[in-house]
């Protein structure tokens, strides 16, 4: 009679911990898959700051050579030491590997690019209209980067 | 017994309905992909736009008449721009590149409005772009 008990006991605990392993593993797969999109959500968050940051880096420096690191300007001999610049006329001498090493530097950024004819490697770019020349031909000037 | 069996099933169930509920919140956060924040960027190619007619003179004695000189020459300028960029150009809700799109059903891209002398008189004028979807 005791030892029947006791079986039954044991049988009891059996059950018990058959149940309790049947409910944990549910609740662990939940707790796994749950970690995974959110470590995916912060992934994806953090790709999309950084693609924000690089386009707005982008946006300010072809703005900053439209409109005054490579515009035209021309020196106003009445009044000295006065320049007049012309935005959106880019004089493309201007833009020398020196320009863009210190526009980069101080964007901040891995690579910068500024030319006339779209560089096609893959990398960001943005364009800007421009006019160029002493002709004023209608062109593009891209500004890429990462 | 049966009513502890059917009790579970039911906490089961809506333990289920509420974990999918939540996956399926967090997985559509993931599938939206909102796009980059580009309304700066696109105002300033239509300031550009407007800006090289400028440097251009094709606003000194522009006229939306069909047989306005300047008119013809920013018509070809922005033909020419469409073809680079691919964005159909309007000037006051009037289409002036040779794009398809109709102003009424066009994506527009940006407006910018600006003073200028047209048909013998200072007005302002809005410049819109638009996707070109021919």
């Amino acid at each position: 009679m005791a030892q029947n008990a006791s079986s039954r006991y044991e049988m009891s605990k059996a059950f018990i911990t058959f149940d309790g392993l049947f409910s944990i593993l549910p609740a662990l797969m939940i707790i796994m898959l749950a970690f995974n999109a959110a470590h995916t959500l912060t992934d994806e968050a953090v790709e999309r700051i950084n693609r924000q940051q690089v386009f707005d880096k982008l946006v300010s420096v072809a703005d900053y050579t439209v409109k005054q690191g490579a515009a035209v300007s021309e020196d106003m001999g009445a009044i000295a030491g006065e320049e007049v610049r012309y935005p959106n006329w880019v004089d493309d001498s201007k833009i020398t590997d020196q320009y863009r090493e210190s526009l980069r530097k101080r964007a901040n950024l891995n690579g910068l690019s500024i030319e006339l004819t779209n560089p096609g490697d893959g990398s960001y770019c943005i364009y800007r209209i421009v006019v160029v020349g002493s002709g004023k031909d209608i062109d593009l000037l891209y500004v890429c980067g990462d | 017994m049966s009513a502890v069996i059917s009790m579970q099933s039911v906490e089961a169930v809506i333990s289920l309905m509420f974990f999918v509920s939540v996956l399926s919140y967090m997985l559509s956060g993931i599938a939206e992909k909102p796009g980059l924040d580009d309304s700066l960027y696109r105002y300033q190619l239509a300031d550009d736009v407007w800006r090289v007619e400028q440097l251009k003179g094709n606003f000194k004695d522009f006229s939306f008449d069909a047989n306005n000189a300047m008119r013809d020459d920013v018509e070809a300028d922005f033909d020419y721009i469409n073809g680079m960029t691919g964005l159909c150009i309007y000037m006051g809700g009037i289409k002036v590149t040779s794009c398809s799109s109709d102003y009424t059903i066009a994506e527009k891209v940006a407006s910018v409005s600006r003073a200028a002398y047209i048909n013998g008189s200072a007005k302002n004028v809005t410049l819109t772009l638009a996707k070109d979807i021919s």
